[in-house]
């Protein structure tokens, strides 16, 4: 039987004027999130707290195809709403969020991603991301929920006792090098949580700093703590 | 096992059916049965699949763009634009009540506001001028 922990933080960083991320964490469904709104005032953060809203009351599917196509559906019907706040907005202006997702049952996990939120994992000693920025040349977004044309990305993975997963917002990981969170993921969670946070905030804090670290366990290692699906 | 079994393969294959969508290369109804079929096929023989995600095969995979570029340069194209759509407004024919039988065009008091509020800033500006102009000749 698979169970995992969960830490969790998120922090305003040194620059701006409000957290425009937004965490979604069902522990006992093994659903999660980091969602990075953007917009400016008044925009991102009603952009990521519409989708986190939308994500907390989703109604799990428990098959995979079903899971995915859930998962894609929600994504577009709030990438529509939020496109017609925009359009409604005077000035006219551009606001929407980035997500990364990932859900685990006893069987499969999948991890679902719009933008440039990351999901790293550390097995083995080894740091690998298992997500694909949705960013051009220029380091600009292709993809945004709430502007242009959209559809998440999917993976599918399995997961294995011992294994550590990051969901991390740009403003951590543009902040910190591959090294800096492998270096951190390989210590005690509740600690890498912490000076994940306080590195990137030292170094920098340019953006909103969101991450969500879960830790896999079997039975056997498992502690109270731990939650199943 | 059937290399094209793995879960890299799998997810290699979710990508590439969200390029091509993205790209207008294929209708969203074929991805959508395309990919329910091989999540289908994923989840019944999962226990058979070995292969997970590995460094090799994410560097492996093309990095995927969508044909939506959400430029500075579209940004700015795109930005609220001042406009100054100055219509002149119709006239119609009105009967003042105290002279039932005179009737005459004229501008109605809401078209004439309206009008006004469609003026660009700078005739502010210019009528102002005028105004000023008028009153110190007069001195």
């Amino acid at each position: 039987m698979t169970s995992w922990q969960r830490w969790s933080a998120t922090d305003i960083g040194n620059r701006r004027a409000q957290n425009e991320d937004a965490l979604v964490c069902r522990d006992y469904d093994g659903l999660w999130a980091v969602i990075d709104g953007m917009g400016g005032i008044n925009a991102g953060n009603v952009a990521s707290a519409a989708l986190a809203h939308a994500i907390e009351h989703m109604e799990l599917k428990s098959s995979l195809p079903d899971a995915v196509d859930q998962i894609e559906d929600l994504v577009l019907a709030v990438h529509d709403q939020l496109h017609d706040f925009a359009q409604q907005e005077t000035p006219r202006r551009t606001l929407g969020c980035t997500l990364a997702l990932m859900r685990l049952t006893q069987t499969w996990g999948l991890v679902a991603w719009v933008g440039d939120v990351r999901l790293y994992r550390w097995r083995d000693q080894a740091l690998t991301r298992l997500t694909q920025d949705h960013l051009d040349a220029s380091h600009e977004l292709t993809r945004l929920i709430g502007d242009g044309l959209l559809l998440p990305d999917f993976a599918v993975v399995r997961v294995q006792a011992g294994d550590r997963y990051l969901l991390a917002s740009d403003g951590l990981h543009n902040e910190l090098s591959d090294a800096r969170l492998g270096y951190w993921l390989a210590q005690e969670p509740e600690l890498a949580q912490r000076e994940l946070i306080a590195e990137a905030l030292a170094a920098g804090g340019r953006d909103n700093l969101s991450l969500i670290i879960l830790e896999v366990e079997t039975d056997a290692i498992s502690s109270n703590r731990s939650l199943q699906p | 096992m059937n290399p094209r079994d793995d879960l890299c393969e799998v997810n290699a294959a979710l990508l590439e059916l969200v390029r091509l969508q993205l790209a207008g290369e294929l209708d969203a109804a074929t991805a959508w049965s395309t990919r329910r079929d091989m999540l289908n096929s994923v989840e019944a023989a999962w226990h058979d699949l070995s292969q997970d995600l590995t460094p090799e095969a994410l560097a492996s995979l093309q990095p995927v763009v969508a044909p939506v570029r959400i430029s500075w340069r579209e940004r700015w194209q795109n930005r609220p634009q001042l406009s100054w759509d100055v219509k002149w407004p119709s006239f119609k024919t009105i009967t003042l009540p105290t002279l039932p039988a005179f009737k005459f065009r004229t501008m109605a008091p809401q078209q004439l506001i309206s009008l006004l509020a469609q003026l660009p800033w700078w005739t502010l500006f210019l009528g102002l001028a005028l105004v000023t102009f008028y009153y110190v000749s007069t001195l």
